[in-house]
């Protein structure tokens, strides 16, 4: 309780000294019927970092992630950011964030072109150099471009679903459980685009559940009796278990 | 608006690539329902039903030239000629064959049965049915019940004729002309049946021609079951975390679908204007390509699109959306009287049908097909529309429906 205390003073510290280049968030509050999951969450997203957000499962990760995202409605919650509420102006929340849900957000039936244009927000006419942008490009969906998405491997439709949210590009992208489903390769090969896109001055939020991803993360949150702490370092191994596990 | 294009042309091009499906299902609905509806429209009002009953006739004047014209009187009769054939054999023989249900009655003839007509003493006519067979006693029932009725008219024409006979003196003459006289009685009792004519001015073959394209559009139109399937709720999640709202992501899809399904709809009507016109009895079926035609044809798929739409979104599941369809239009059809006669149905189904849209679409297509009678495009749109508003309350149901709430 008294580290939970200490995390939400040490976040609004942290607020207060960088709200220029932060997203200060604000009474996420969200049950599952009898089940309250996020127990009226502040905190603050620094922009610029790659930040990691671990829990056991159930502890309302996903949930937090869709609903920074916007995908999910959380009544009296807040998240600004220059003086906006990105939760209420889904304009200004879809030019700054790119989200990736756990499952593929894409219609199978289609190419990968049909799909990167339909979450596309420009004009047709700007999405060829939208596919040409470093983000983008270094997907390598080129050669796959006019192939059908239920035709593609996991990998590649993690690719694309990465697209998705990229060909946009957001200052932020949020992605929830990036390796989830696919092999050793796969993994790191998305871990390596997540890597680049922050190297590139981006802000990643993620959730895993995998330790190997913790290697591209700069700061960490331990999602945990509905409250979310931040760590001082990126915890590893036994340690990190334990404190999941509290 | 952008979203909201490019999801049209997604779901355009998505029905689009339905089309060689739909025309496949389409070729087998056609050849399904025109087996469905010929064996049916054979086996109520045309000759050559393909179910045949067989009655046993025991009789010991088999040999009597009576009792011969009247066996086939009875064989020819248009009722009987339908379903029954008659054959005499022995009792013993017929016990046997109800039993082994190789005949679905036995009428016993007492000795001397024609002499005992032509003489009024009428004696009785027993028909055993097979205890199993109740739907077939109850047919046969009728069936002798009006035979009675005739045979009686014909024998009280008889009676008089041969009482004018004796009261003129001619009565030497009688017996010759008793064979004459039957066949004159009968020809005239035959020819009352033909005081009972209708006014409907419409074939009932044009009505099982309504139902059958009705069937049609509905089996067929199932075929564009994957392009109307739900998304993953992962789309879903990120689609409408922006400015999209379910309802309008309906329409389009709604949209998208109807007019991939009119066109379909307007080329097959095309094709079957271009067929050699067919007569019935009192009108010649010709289909003319018209704009008030064009309308019922454009009002009938947005009705199939919506019915469709709303039950992927109230199963959730393609499989089971296409099961749905199926069932639920077959049954409706029956319920508005378009398979079996509304006269026949109970009167409470009766009443329950003609809320039924399915009442609406008949109708429509009876007028189109026909050319006569009005159009009730008014209550079609008011389906079309409450068929939307409950696919998207389906469809709100179903996507949030995994979600909490704050507490």
């Amino acid at each position: 309780m008294e580290t939970t205390k200490k995390n939400n003073e040490n976040n609004t510290e942290k607020t207060k000294a960088g709200s220029e280049r932060s997203i200060l968030v604000k009474n996420i509050d969200y049950s599952y019927r009898n089940n309250h999951v996020l127990d009226h969450l502040d905190f603050t997203l620094p922009l610029g970092e790659s930040i990691a957000i671990l829990g056991a499962n159930g502890s309302g990760k996903s949930t937090l992630l869709s609903i920074l995202a916007g995908a999910r409605k959380c009544k009296g919650a807040e998240m600004l950011y220059d003086g906006c509420d990105l939760l209420k102006s889904a304009t200004k929340r879809s030019q700054l964030i790119g989200y990736v849900p756990q499952s593929d957000p894409l219609m199978p039936d289609m190419s990968v072109r049909d799909n990167l244009l339909l979450w596309f927000h420009g004009k047709k006419s700007e999405f060829e150099a939208a596919l040409q942008t470093p983000s983008i490009q270094m997907l390598q969906l080129d050669s796959f471009l006019r192939k059908r998405v239920n035709a593609l491997s996991g990998g590649m439709r993690k690719r694309v679903s990465l697209a998705t949210a990229l060909i946009n590009d957001p200052q932020i992208l949020i992605m929830d459980e990036p390796a989830a489903a696919l092999d050793l390769c796969y993994k790191a090969e998305i871990r390596d685009y997540l890597q680049q896109f922050h190297r590139d001055g981006h802000t990643l939020i993620l959730t895993t559940h995998d330790e190997e991803d913790l290697s591209i993360i700069s700061r960490l949150y331990l999602l945990r009796g509905g409250k979310l702490l931040l760590q001082d370092r990126i915890l590893r191994g036994e340690e990190l278990i334990r404190e999941i596990k509290k | 608006m952008s979203t909201y294009l490019r999801l049209f042309r997604l779901e355009l091009k998505k029905n689009l690539r339905m089309l060689p499906f739909v025309a496949l299902s389409a070729v087998a609905a056609a050849l399904f329902i025109s087996l469905f509806v010929s064996l049916l429209s054979k086996s109520l009002y045309e000759e050559g039903s393909l179910a045949r009953a067989n009655v046993a006739l025991v009789t010991n004047d088999a040999e009597n030239d009576y009792m011969t014209k009247a066996i086939r009187y009875i064989s020819n009769m248009n009722s009987t000629s339908l379903a029954l054939d008659f054959e005499v054999m022995p009792e013993e023989k017929a016990m046997q064959a109800l039993k082994k249900h190789d005949v679905i009655a036995v009428m016993l003839f007492p000795d001397d049965v024609i002499n005992g007509i032509l003489w009024g003493r009428n004696d009785p006519i027993e028909i055993r049915f097979s205890d199993t067979d109740a739907l077939s006693s109850v047919f046969l029932s009728e069936l002798t019940r009006s035979g009675a009725m005739m045979l009686s008219a014909a024998q009280a024409d008889t009676y008089s004729a041969a009482e004018l006979y004796y009261a003129l003196g001619a009565e030497g003459e009688l017996g010759a002309a008793y064979d004459d006289i039957d066949m004159m009685n009968f020809s005239y009792v035959l020819a009352r049946e033909k005081m009972f004519t209708t006014s409907e001015t419409l074939p009932v073959f044009l009505c099982y021609i309504a139902s059958a394209v009705l069937l049609f559009l509905f089996f067929s139109s199932s075929a564009f079951a994957p392009a109307l399937k739900m998304e993953d709720r992962s789309f879903y999640d990120l689609l409408f975390s922006g400015k999209t709202k379910t309802s309008a992501y309906l329409v389009v899809r709604l949209l998208a679908n109807w007019l991939v399904l009119f066109a379909f709809t307007l080329i097959c009507f095309i094709a079957a204007s271009m067929l050699p016109k067919h007569s019935f009895d009192s009108f010649t079926l010709s289909l003319n390509v018209n704009a008030r035609h064009i309308l019922c044809l454009f009002l009938i798929s947005g009705f199939i699109s919506a019915f469709a739409i709303f039950l992927h979104q109230a199963s959730g599941s393609a499989p089971v959306a296409i099961l749905l369809q199926l069932t639920l239009s077959v049954v409706m059809l029956f319920c508005s009287g378009g398979i079996l006669p509304a006269a026949f149905l109970p009167a409470a189904l009766r009443r329950f049908g003609t809320i039924l849209p399915t009442t609406v679409l008949s109708e429509d297509l009876r007028v189109l097909l026909s050319g006569e009678g009005s159009y009730a495009h008014g209550r079609l749109l008011l389906w079309i529309l409450g068929l939307f508003i409950f696919a998207c309350i389906a469809f709100r149901i179903r996507i949030t429906r995994k979600d909490g709430k704050r507490s």
